[in-house]
């Protein structure tokens, strides 16, 4: 096991007694009636294996980006606990109360995470080196040209030219942005890849693209990945298990085959019936 | 046994559908030593399609059990937890579908590698028997570095056959692999799979040709109708 995720909470506002009860699922809905806070994710529980690709679909506002922010340690779950099996120094500990140079130690070294919109993973005053190489220094690297050696070498695996190294983000596309995004998250060699749903808004053919090399990277490498992604289509391409959240909970959790071909839950039902 | 299926049954619940159920299988029993080769009979529709996904989780067993003999040994694989399931398809449990799920930038040469590069295979060996393959069952040295994406029906299932049998896992599951197949194209397929039983894999497989299939099959189940109970021999 790399991942085990338990109980996890996050509710938006003043909260009351009556906000679990009167949100969800089947309740149709994430605000609470009563004091109009919003319960983004209710009682969220899996684990995750080494070398495991797990998917989770969902549609807006039903939690899964909440969730992925709250696992990569950016934001903090009202309750929960969370336990990181990859490294001697983490295991048995709840990373939610860990001290700030732990949390850093996992942010930087051991997960990573490539975001939704580029300019929450990217600084966009540093040019695209920079910007990987921030990471690789964040856990503790400081000789220059070994810095460099990693930097040219990450780029070359997302296939950004190396020449370019030394431009700004808003020189490249949107899908070079991205790629950009996946280098920098590849550094240190992470052992949990964290994907909020990373081709949205690109061209099909850049999503192709991007695609392609997040499961080529991962045959490679055989970091774990949790990708967070309204798009079934995508799911099936890279997930071997698949989460399916509707309104902050989890309604319906198995092997991707049989979330698609024989969908138990009504709303992964409706979800299957919708793929284009 | 190898694999031991008791009463198994299979049920859809469709919900977008005022919850309207349909009864895909129901009471299949049956069980299969190492190295046997059970054909599946039956008319379109019956439910055969659907034992093999049961067992392959591919499909929730509604009822029933399927009990598969592990080398570590014996697991429910109706009720198995996912991560045992993924085990068991790496290695022990093989499916080869119907149609070939292709993706338009992936050769067939590609494909028929993949098994074993997965296994630990080096690239080398892995590309020049997944070339030997692909001749052996008709696909011409051109049409290897192709996706499959426009190929023919039958060209496709032939990359299928070749994908599911290059690193045979223990227990094989052919969902209709020779079905797009011309006469002398099945009976290639057929030798190919007496080899592997020959080796010692078991299999399950849905075909309509008998006559072909006659001579490696060991047993016979027959879903003469949609939730009839199957008759076994």
């Amino acid at each position: 096991m790399l991942l085990k995720v338990k109980n996890i909470q996050k509710i938006y506002g003043p909260s009351c007694t009556k906000c679990l009860h009167s949100t969800g699922y089947a309740e149709g809905s994430i605000i609470c009636p009563y004091c109009q806070s919003v319960v983004a994710v209710k009682n969220v529980s899996f684990t995750l294996n080494k070398n495991q690709v797990l998917g989770i679909v969902g549609e807006s506002g039903s939690g899964k980006s909440t969730l992925l922010k709250i696992i990569y340690l950016l934001e903090q779950p009202d309750q929960g606990e969370l336990f990181f099996y990859g490294t001697p120094e983490l295991k048995d500990k709840n990373l939610f109360q860990l001290n700030y140079l732990e949390q850093n130690s996992y942010r930087n070294i051991y997960a990573s995470m490539v975001h939704q919109k580029v300019q929450d993973g990217l600084n966009f005053y540093f040019s695209a080196g920079a910007n990987v190489s921030e990471r690789i220094t964040a856990a503790g690297n400081r000789k220059f040209y070994a810095i460099q050696n990693q930097v040219f070498d990450l780029l070359t695996q997302t296939e950004i030219p190396v020449s370019r190294a030394n431009e700004l983000p808003a020189k490249f596309s949107g899908g070079q942005q991205q790629r950009i995004q996946i280098a920098k998250a590849l550094a240190n060699s992470p052992l949990l890849l964290l994907l909020d749903e990373p081709t949205v808004g690109l061209d099909v053919s850049i999503q192709a693209r991007i695609l392609d090399l997040i499961k080529r990277l991962q045959e490679e490498y055989n970091f774990s990945i949790i990708i967070v992604s309204h798009d079934l289509s995508v799911i099936r391409f890279l997930a071997d298990l698949t989460i399916v959240m509707k309104n902050g909970e989890i309604v319906e959790k198995g092997l991707t085959d049989q979330i698609i071909e024989d969908p138990q839950h009504p709303y992964t039902q409706l979800l299957v019936s919708s793929i284009l | 046994m190898l694999l031991t299926v008791n009463n198994l049954g299979k049920e859809f619940t469709l919900h977008l559908q005022q919850k309207r159920k349909i009864k895909a299988i129901s009471k299949v029993s049956f069980a299969l030593n190492q190295g046997e080769f059970m054909c599946l009979l039956g008319p379109s529709g019956a439910g055969k399609s659907t034992i093999l996904k049961c067992i392959y989780r591919t499909y929730l067993p509604s009822q029933g059990e399927i009990i598969y003999a592990a080398p570590k040994g014996l697991i429910h694989l109706e009720k198995a937890p996912e991560e045992t399931i993924l085990e068991l398809r790496q290695k022990d449990i093989g499916y080869v579908s119907q149609f070939l799920k292709v993706l338009p930038r992936i050769s067939a040469l590609e494909i028929v590698a993949k098994p074993l590069l997965d296994l630990g295979t080096d690239k080398e060996t892995a590309y020049a028997k997944a070339q030997e393959m692909l001749l052996l069952l008709g696909i011409k040295k051109s049409l290897h570095q192709v996706s499959p994406f426009t190929f023919s029906g039958g060209e496709q299932q032939r990359v299928n056959i070749a994908k599911g049998i290059i690193a045979p896992k223990r227990l094989l599951l052919l969902d209709e692999p020779t079905a797009s197949l011309d006469r002398e194209r099945k009976k290639i397929v057929i030798h190919l799979l007496s080899q592997l039983k020959q080796q010692g894999i078991t299999m399950i497989g849905i075909f309509h040709e008998l006559d072909l299939v006659d001579k490696i099959a060991d047993k016979f189940l027959d879903l003469k109708e949609v939730s009839n109970e199957s008759n076994f021999s």
